[in-house]
């Protein structure tokens, strides 16, 4: 434990206990893979200053203005602001939008150059992340890119009409602007020339991504008609897909399936079925992508296995399923003689994707001195997982070219007098996204989310609960006279006759049933809303508010 | 044994006094949210017409509950369901314990993403608060817009045509059709509403909604413009279901039953309009929405909550029987 404290009352902390705080009490920062620091943001927002609001991001994940589009979210299924009777949570990904669209600058660091050569393969979310993080601590960094432009899936898997282009030039840019040399058109296909890189280089990072789509074993996949989830995405976003379409199914659950059914709407398609294993509830991307589906008119068809391809002539006519039924555990089974075909000329298998195993083999590559990350390393997954993988990789570079012995966590516990919220804003709702009129839909670069405007972004800030301030009573100055427990604007001050705190840091009051049994006076961050009423009726000033933030930094040996 | 059953409507209801009557030491609570006795859902257009009176809407009143012995909380509603514990939680945080729950929460009308925006404009059709706003507020209406393919918005249809009202109907489809499968009525329906004097709008939908002071304007996707005092509109129905995201109760558009409308948890049952069940005939999972349905099954329900073992058969062919009465004669004369 090191507590190092600095003349303005600043605290830095290395205690674990700390670091427990931040992700049992920061929900949404320590849902994110990348751990954004999210309150922070938002607090810039609701202070109207979008350029700290932009650069608190760009610092944490690199992408922001890819990310405040396209991110899966999990933060705000764990955002306070969505428990048990407080509402619904802070739209936290539309502001990470609205922080750069207002906010947006250019990115500056001084680096000094340590003279070491990095290569990294693939451009996709975690080389351009491994490639920023290594950009800045001054190695010369070099990526590789299979296709003619870079971004990865961000370029090629995610159509343009939730991501558009220009989107992604724009984060780009911020990364090559670091100094980091971006070839194109170059495939690395074999472990030959990945040997060859690495005595080049002084590290190489593979972050091919999984380009290579997952097959499924029934009849008629040689079928015309029949296509894969990514090879359609990226044939459609290179305008070189020229199938006509009418009627289409899509088979899977997941982004790549949801996102094929939305092009195949504004690529002229009449009736598209989703259709998956599954049901609703497990289909593993967020509800208001399926909102969106359902506003163009797509169909769904669940718990059902596809089969077999009908066809005649060696074109689709259909495809015949079974229905499943649910038993323990999710297990699935057909149903018996329960086969029907649902007609289509187009059939998308969007069931996943995975490494390209032929660069792979059985070879290890981390025992050949070739560090891998992203999707590469751990198999299809998010955005912002592999911008966390790729951030990883990064740090595992530097750890072995500058001989360091690892890195640690630090909490900055910094005082702070007010926080600007007041109880009026918990009754704001959410702040709904704008989006472009269905008739604008058949458009396929047309971005369907408009944004918000600064006065929403505004609004909407105002709701996030501020988690990042944590409120603490001094029991050796309070003298109880509970003049905070008469100004509360909800249940969160308690009357306690212990505090339990178990080996890893979790405290929790024991609440008293009586007077004499008091022998502490807590403040439940569970249900503090950080309005600051207490700090202001608190007689003896023994309430105290401090900003939790947390930075890595390197230790050497 | 205590048993909850969640939703007071036909199927609640008809499941209570099942379970009473096979067996009185059964303890039976029944939640509704609804402010209101039981009531037969499908007069409320006679009742809007002032075709009977308050009486005869209730199908039970207060001495015959009690004397049931079924304990009725209405006006109180269920936001989660813990199978693990076998509780459930009330909207105003009260915890209550069962042996055995039944979910038959019906369904409702429900708006698609493109309306739901606008839904502060919309109005429903289903209950009885529904239509006592309506009654209500009937002077000030000339004219209506009617959209949906639903039974119930040929019920209104009806209704509002009896009150004299103007109306302007669309339907996505390309002619008027409502699920009438078997009915003669069903081939010539898109004529006799024209005949009417109602004017028909077809392949088209309302996708935008504005208020302009005491009217509104519905634009729909071929950019059609509507003046109009109120807007009725429903893209489907949709089972209430929302509060029972319980991971083990599974789900698909209901809540999936067997064919003794038990849930995939033990002691927990379903039905009427909220559950969904595999068709053998159809091929496909199925939502059977409707009065004599949910009756049946509420009765099936509680007999095998009260111990008995009794199917539910799924009848070999769709007929809409609408409500128990013949159609024409019910709404057109």
């Amino acid at each position: 434990m090191a507590l190092l404290s600095h003349g303005d009352g600043i605290i830095k902390s290395t205690d674990l206990l700390d670091r427990k705080w931040i992700d049992v009490n920061i929900p949404c920062k320590s849902a994110c893979p990348i751990m954004t620091d999210i309150p922070g943001y938002i607090k810039a927002i609701s202070d109207g200053d979008y350029k700290t609001a932009y650069l608190i991001n760009r610092k944490d994940n690199v992408l922001p203005s890819i990310l405040g589009r396209i991110c899966h979210r999990p933060c705000e299924s764990a955002c306070r602001h969505g428990w048990d009777g407080l509402g619904d949570p802070v739209a936290i990904c539309f502001l990470k939008r609205s922080a750069a669209d207002f906010g947006f600058k250019e990115f500056k660091k001084s680096i000094k150059p340590n003279g070491k050569t990095v290569c990294i393969i693939g451009s996709g979310p975690s080389g351009l992340t491994a490639a920023n993080d290594l950009a800045i601590r001054g190695y010369k960094v070099t990526i590789l890119e299979q296709y003619s432009e870079a971004g990865g899936m961000l370029r090629y898997g995610i159509p343009r009409f939730r991501l558009p282009n220009d989107i992604v030039n724009q984060d780009l840019k911020s990364i090559l602007d670091l100094g980091v040399t971006l070839k194109t058109n170059i495939r690395i296909e074999n472990y030959d020339q990945l040997e060859k890189l690495n005595s080049k280089y002084d590290a190489v990072i593979m972050a091919g991504g999984c380009m290579a789509p997952k097959r499924l074993d029934i009849s008629g996949l040689d079928k015309t008609g029949v296509t894969w989830g990514l090879d359609f995405m990226m044939g459609a976003n290179t305008n070189t897909f020229d199938h006509k379409m009418k009627n289409v199914i899509v088979v899977g659950g997941g982004f790549t399936s949801v996102d094929c059914t939305r092009m195949a709407y504004r690529m002229g398609a009449k009736n598209i079925t989703l259709s998956f294993l599954f049901t609703r509830n497990e289909m593993t991307v967020g509800e208001h992508e399926i909102e969106d589906m359902e506003a163009e008119g797509i169909d769904f068809a669940f718990l059902v296995t596809p089969v077999a391809i009908e066809s005649e002539n060696g074109q689709v006519t259909g495809v015949k399923f079974k229905r499943n039924a649910k038993g323990a555990n999710n297990q699935l089974t057909q149903i018996p003689d329960s086969d029907f075909v649902i007609p289509a000329d187009t059939v998308i298998f969007a069931i996943g994707q995975e490494e390209e195993k032929h660069l792979v083999k059985d070879l290890q590559l981390e025992t050949k001195g070739i560090y891998t990350a992203g999707d590469f390393r751990n198999g299809a997954s998010t955005v912002i997982q592999a911008c966390a993988d790729g951030r990883k990789s990064a740090q595992e570079v530097h750890k072995d070219l500058a001989g360091l012995d690892g890195y640690e966590d630090i909490v900055t516990i910094e005082p702070i007098n007010e926080t600007g919220r007041i109880r009026e804003y918990d009754f704001i709702p959410l702040q709904p996204m704008d989006k472009i009129p269905i008739s604008e839909r058949s458009i396929k670069e047309k971005e369907v989310d408009t944004g918000f405007s600064e006065e929403k972004s505004l609004k909407e800030a105002k709701r996030c609960y501020l988690c990042h301030y944590n409120f603490q009573i001094d029991i050796d100055r309070c003298i109880y006279c509970l003049a905070c427990i008469d100004v509360m604007p909800v249940d969160c001050i308690k009357m306690a006759k212990d505090i339990i705190v178990t080996d890893d840091g979790n405290m929790t009051p024991v609440k008293a049933e009586n007077w004499g049994q008091v022998q502490a006076i807590v403040i439940d961050n569970d249900k503090c809303i950080r309005c600051g009423n207490c700090v202001r009726a608190c007689p003896v000033d023994c309430i105290s508010i401090s900003k939790y933030s947390l930075t890595t930094v390197e230790k050497e040996k | 044994m205590k048993v909850i059953i969640i939703g007071a409507g036909i199927a609640g209801m008809t499941a209570a006094s099942t379970i009473r009557k096979t067996d009185p030491q059964i303890d039976v609570t029944v939640i509704g949210k609804e402010p209101y006795l039981p009531y037969n859902r499908y007069l409320l257009t006679e009742y809007l017409c002032d075709q009977l009176d308050d009486s005869q809407l209730y199908y039970l009143n207060l001495e015959e509950i009690k004397e049931l012995g079924i304990k009725f909380r209405k006006g109180e509603s269920v936001k989660a369901v813990d199978p693990e514990n076998k509780q459930i939680k009330l909207f105003h945080n009260e915890v209550l314990s069962f042996d055995k729950l039944l979910i038959a929460t019906g369904g409702r009308q429900h708006l698609g993403p493109l309306l739901n925006p606008f839904s502060q404009f919309i109005k429903s059709y289903y209950t009885l608060q529904d239509i006592q706003l309506l009654k209500r507020n009937l002077n000030s209406i000339e004219h209506c817009v009617i959209y949906g393919e639903n039974l119930s918005n040929l019920d209104l249809l009806a209704g509002m045509y009896n009150l004299g009202k103007k109306i302007t109907y669309i339907t996505r489809r390309d002619q008027v059709l409502f699920p009438l499968l078997q009915s003669e009525f069903a081939d010539y329906i898109h004529e006799f509403i024209q005949n009417k004097g109602i004017e028909i709008i077809i392949n088209d939908k309302p996708v935008y909604v504005e208020k302009k002071t005491d009217k509104y304007r519905v634009l729909t996707l071929k950019n059609k413009k509507i003046d109009t005092d109120i807007i009725f509109a429903w893209d489907d129905r949709k089972p209430n279901i929302d509060f029972c995201q319980a991971d083990k109760v599974y789900q698909k558009k209901g809540i999936l039953v067997d064919t003794h409308l038990q849930t995939s948890v033990k002691d927990i049952y379903a039905a009427g309009d909220c559950t969904e069940i595999y068709h053998p005939v159809l091929k496909n999972y199925w939502i059977n929405f409707g009065w004599p349905n949910a009756q049946e099954q509420g009765e099936i329900a509680g007999k095998n909550i009260a111990g008995h073992k009794v199917e539910y058969q799924i009848h070999e062919t769709l007929s809409f029987k609408l409500m128990g009465k013949p159609l024409k004669a019910r709404w057109w004369e």
